[in-house]
């Protein structure tokens, strides 16, 4: 099955007269910052509700304005239950009567909501007509966010609809599902009856709590008997047409139909004494979807199709912000700042003075829709039939960061991402275009590979576990100090998310990884894009570390970052030897500043819209390309550092990341990466390096591993960390071709018996004399060709020193050649011609002579 | 990138040099007191320290002595501890901290004395902070026990608050002036350690077999 098939970023549903609506109001001012563990601050909370039912209203995005002000994006309809509702110039409320074959329809999707969310846990609260759009339910997570109504200096829900037990909770606090099903059956009678079920002017809400209240009381001390059958009921203030309705002594004809409905809202009234369940209900259990399809959008209309979430992604591209929006439309009610003077002034009789903040102002119910026209309009531009068809091929380095661009790309990762994981590695070849931000977490998690059932082997894991030793306290120190700057990673609810996901990681891999700090910031990029999907978020994490951190988060994990940094140094000298000479010198070694970028991946030391940007190109690169990242970021500083002792050096990366351009770095390291032979970049860790091949040539076999020739042994950590330059392996050598000037070191006599073509022969004592002709060769490859156990690496190290561009040292030396011919190089044998640069006076070996093999026995192709 | 603060133009009399660690468990707020020392910030949500942290602050003991102090400040955790000899190795003081809040750190902190009595300089000047006293209505550690344990063990000690900017001068004060300053030649670094420019050795000695050659 398609892997993100009912994803709601990406299905395609017909929607029927859909908008994008708007709620806003203010949460609750802190005065004291609550204290968490560590005496770090909890920050407010920031929930995005993640439901996914047909019959519920989509929630698409909850923005955080100016002075506390939160609005709420969510899915609307104009079609809804208020719409039933009018109110005649006398200000009485009219209601459209409504039949039961027709409420029994939405009945069944209305309660179908409601009891998937119960399943849940959340209560909505805020039943209401107008709250019932099209049929769907919407405002369901406003009592939830809102830490059911703790968060916010106003009630939720509205008195007419609510039952007793909302109005007067008892001590234990009182919240359920039962609450909901109140407000229903309050709705239902009214449109049944056409009729408000409060009499009488219904802006009098102390009335109906004490209506209420009479109520409750009434439900306690009838137990056996039924509340909606005493007397008392008529004098509480209820319509008298309900009353008559639930009473059954209307004048309606006794069907059975009736009697059944009428049992149904009674249940619903009497939600404190009796649980719903709609299998139950002979009432409501013929299911009828027949929606009233009207109102669906014209197939030709440039929206048809789009998912919701990409609608109001584009609106906002389009330009689109909310929070100006509505003030440009002067709906956003607020006091002038004049009037915001605090209530703390108190003058000597211990009165206040000043304003306080009007509550009326802190929400407003009614829902408004954003404007579509704009961005409409554009669209049909940009998608338009004069405009030239995309080829998504040939334009590879195109820059894509138009909005029109944007939508074309949206669409087309839409599409494929649909089809994924069959469409895989179209998904990967268009990714390393660009990836529009959008759909960038699915798309990592295509490019990773995640697929399959991913929730199920998320919810296997045991995510409470307790860990050994101090593996807990560690990750609950570290979560509130994860990029505390973003507002999901902030909240509760995201701090609960990443504790979670942490504890998964260790447990999945129990056997083998472990938790080391730095892994919070690893998972935070992974986190926040897929929010609402842990189970993605984890399978992500799972394949990306095996991909470009393998074996880092070993328990001991010394081998690996120390080869990673000795590599690190390498490409360094092989890029920019003279900074690579000068922080040698200087002895500012990448262990001092390296650590945290390579073990994060930079996720550490950047923000994370920097760690985006960068990750997109690091996810369909090599796993090389981090390594290159990071010499890219030392040559961007390096003026400052070719400067800068080691002192200096040690501030430029430890009081705050320096700025750096992501772009040429990227860029930058792209291009370093195409020039840099395989052979330059391996790791024994790395996941992608080739075993060494097997032999049986017996002359050149190690004693211990008769199966290894002996430049085929991996060179042990440390003598990698000594060596400035890398070395290369003869088949990476031979491809270098017409680029490469080979510098021979052995004696003359071994050079004159077989040597690499076209080398040059050099006693590595007169690098300094004959450093000048070597130059003027003007070679972008500088490979040393040593004998076994000769001091190949040393003379390397001067090479880089003296600022040789792109220095290794051949890997098995002259050995190499008489084995690997089949590589294409055969050893050449010619008399070298012999030249003389002048030495040192003092110099007995004057002139110093420079032997050059003239043959060229590369040119066979 | 430079820490201008508090940096004064050379000032007359003499300088020196001296290089500082910290240590402690994770979240004990090693980082914190770093930044209320070098820039008199505090930040709620310090992210933690990964490998380890590098700062200078330079502090004027009196008209004629100014000491700069190179600050190593290290991860917490204590799979990081590996690389800690890499960062104590050749400092001439050392910041231990505990939390006051949290009993376990003051155990981690007593570790970290004993190894650094046993693997650093045996002249290291050592103290130990309890930090986080803003937070003291949930104190696990009484300053009296701590207070003793750095008697005995010849430990300066503070408690101190990196969020109240609490005792943070007065510990790294006493620390230089617990340097024996008389004893050193001015404007060159302490000791000898680290003469060649290098702050830290981390380099071993090439190692001579048949691996290192082609």
């Amino acid at each position: 099955m398609a892997t993100f098939a009912t994803d709601k970023d990406l299905s395609i549903h017909v929607q029927k007269d859909v908008q994008l609506g708007v709620d806003n109001f203010f949460a609750t001012t802190r005065t004291q910052d609550k204290v968490g563990q560590n005496g770090l601050p909890l920050t407010p909370a920031t929930t995005e509700i993640t439901l996914l039912h047909p019959d519920l209203c989509d929630y698409v995005e909850i923005v955080k304005g100016k002075h506390d002000r939160l609005f709420v994006i969510f899915e609307y309809h104009n079609d809804n239950f208020g719409k039933l509702y009018s109110q005649s110039e006398d200000e009485n409320t009219h209601i459209l009567s409504v039949s039961i074959d027709e409420i029994r329809k939405w009945a069944f999707q209305i309660l179908n909501a409601l009891s998937y969310l119960n399943d849940n846990n959340i209560i909505h609260h805020n039943l209401a007509p107008h709250n019932i759009l099209n049929v769907k339910l919407a405002d369901y997570g406003f009592f939830y966010m809102t830490g059911e109504g703790a968060d916010v200096d106003f009630p939720i829900g509205y008195p007419h609809y609510l039952p007793p037990e909302a109005i007067y909770k008892s001590e234990s606090p009182y919240s359920s599902g039962k609450i909901d099903v109140w407000s229903i059956g309050v709705i239902f009678a009214e449109l049944f009856t056409s009729s408000l079920f409060w009499e009488g002017n219904d802006k009098d809400i102390e009335k109906i709590f004490t209506s209420l209240w009479k109520l409750q009381l009434l439900g306690k001390n009838q137990e056996d008997e039924e509340v909606w059958d005493s007397s008392s009921v008529c004098q509480l203030g209820i319509n008298e047409a309900i009353v008559k309705f639930l009473q059954g002594t209307s004048s309606e004809e006794e069907d059975p139909q009736y009697v059944e409905f009428r049992q149904f809202i009674r249940a619903c009234l009497e939600s404190q004494l009796l649980d719903i369940d709609e299998d139950n209900n002979p009432v409501i259990t013929t299911a009828n979807n027949n929606h009233d399809n009207k109102m669906t959008t014209k197939e030709n209309d440039v929206l048809y199709g789009i998912p919701l979430s990409q609608i109001y992604y584009f609106w906002k591209l389009a330009g689109g912000d909310v929070e100006s929006e509505l003030a440009k439309r002067g709906l956003l009610l607020s006091t002038p700042p004049i009037e915001r003077i605090p209530r703390t002034v108190k003058v000597f009789d211990g009165k206040e003075e000043g304003t306080s903040k009007d509550t009326a102002f802190l929400f407003s119910d009614t829902i408004y829709t954003l404007s579509l026209k704009e961005l409409r309009q554009r669209l049909e531009v940009a998608t338009g039939p004069n405009r030239e068809p995309f080829e998504w091929d040939t334009d590879y380095f195109l820059v894509v960061d138009t909005d029109d661009m944007n939508f074309l790309r949206v669409s087309l990762f839409s599409e494929l991402l649909r089809e994924y994981p069959t469409s895989r590695d179209e998904i990967i070849h268009h990714a390393k275009v660009d990836i529009p931000p959008f759909l960038r977490g699915k798309i990592w998690a295509a490019i990773l590979g995640v697929m399959g059932d991913y929730q199920t082997v998320y919810d296997a894991y045991d995510k409470e576990a307790e860990q050994e030793n101090a593996t807990d306290r560690q990750i609950d120190v570290d979560v509130p100090r994860c990029h505390q700057y973003h507002q999901l990673l902030s909240s509760p609810v995201g701090h609960e998310k990443l504790r979670r996901l942490l504890k998964c990681f260790v447990t999945a891999n129990s056997k083998l990884l472990v938790y080391w700090q730095g892994l919070d910031s690893l998972c935070a990029p992974f986190l926040t894009l897929n929010f609402n999907d842990e189970a993605l978020t984890f399978n992500c994490l799972q394949t990306f570390i095996p991909k470009f951190l393998k074996d880092v988060f070993l328990f001991d994990n010394s081998a690996v970052i120390q080869e990673y940094l000795a590599v690190f140094r390498h490409l360094l000298s092989f890029h920019d030897p003279e900074l690579s000479s000068h922080l040698n010198k200087i002895g500012y070694l990448p262990d001092l500043y390296a650590i945290p970028w390579f073990l994060t991946l930079f996720t550490h030391v950047f923000p994370l819209d920097k760690t985006y940007h960068l990750w997109d190109k690091l996810l369909v690169g090599p796993s090389s390309l981090p390594l290159f990242a990071g010499i890219s970021i030392l040559r961007q500083l390096r003026d400052v550092l070719l400067k800068s002792e080691f002192n200096e050096c040690l501030t430029v990366f430890s009081e705050s990341f320096p700025e750096v351009d992501i772009e040429k770095c990227i860029q930058s390291a792209l291009s370093m990466c195409k020039v840099t032979p395989p052979s330059v970049i391996f790791r024994v860790h790395d996941p992608n390096s080739q075993p060494h091949h097997q032999s049986k040539d017996e002359e050149f076999q190690v004693a211990d591993h008769p199966n290894q020739r002996w430049w085929e042994q991996p060179i042990p950590v440390e003598v990698k960390k000594s060596e400035l330059a890398p070395r290369i392996s003869l088949k990476d050598l031979v491809k270098l071709k017409n680029y490469v000037l080979v510098i021979d070191t052995r004696g003359e006599e071994e050079f004159n018996r077989g040597h690499f073509p076209l080398s040059f022969n050099v006693n590595p004592a007169h690098l300094d004399y004959v450093a000048q002709t070597l130059r003027q060769q003007k070679k972008k490859y500088h490979i040393v060709l040593a004998k076994r156990g000769d001091s190949g690496p040393q003379f390397a190290n001067d090479l880089v020193n003296a600022c040789f561009p792109r220095v290794a040292v051949l890997t098995g030396g002259i050995d190499v050649m008489r084995v690997d011919a089949a590589e294409g190089v055969p050893v050449c044998s010619c008399r070298p011609v012999k030249n003389n640069v002048p030495g040192s006076k003092n110099n007995k070996e004057f002139p110093i002579t420079i032997s050059k093999c003239k043959k060229n026995l590369m040119k066979r192709e | 990138m430079s820490n201008s603060n508090r940096q004064h133009p050379q000032a007359p009399g003499k300088l020196y040099q001296f290089k500082l660690v910290l240590l402690g468990e994770a979240a004990v707020g090693k980082s914190s007191l770093v930044l209320r020392f070098v820039k008199d910030q505090f930040d709620d949500y310090r992210e933690s320290t990964i490998g380890a942290a590098f700062l200078t602050q330079t502090i004027h003991l009196d008209d004629n002595t100014t000491v700069k102090f190179e600050i190593w400040d290290t991860a917490g955790q204590e799979r990081y501890k590996s690389l800690a000899p890499m960062y104590y190795r050749n400092a001439n003081c050392a910041v231990v901290v505990y939390d006051i809040t949290q009993a376990s750190s003051l155990e981690k902190a007593k570790s970290w004395v004993k190894e650094l009595q046993r693997q650093a300089d045996p002249n290291i000047v050592i103290a130990l902070a309890g930090n986080k006293t803003d937070l003291s209505s949930r104190r696990a550690i009484e300053r009296e026990d701590a207070q003793a344990y750095a008697h005995d063990a010849g430990l300066l000690f503070f408690e101190t608050s990196a969020k109240t900017a609490a005792n943070v001068n007065e510990l790294f004060t006493s620390i230089a002036r617990k340097m024996p300053l008389d004893q050193l030649a001015p404007n060159s670094r302490l000791r000898g350690s680290l003469l060649n420019n290098k702050g830290v050795d981390l380099t071993n000695p090439p190692q001579n077999n048949n691996y290192c050659a082609c």
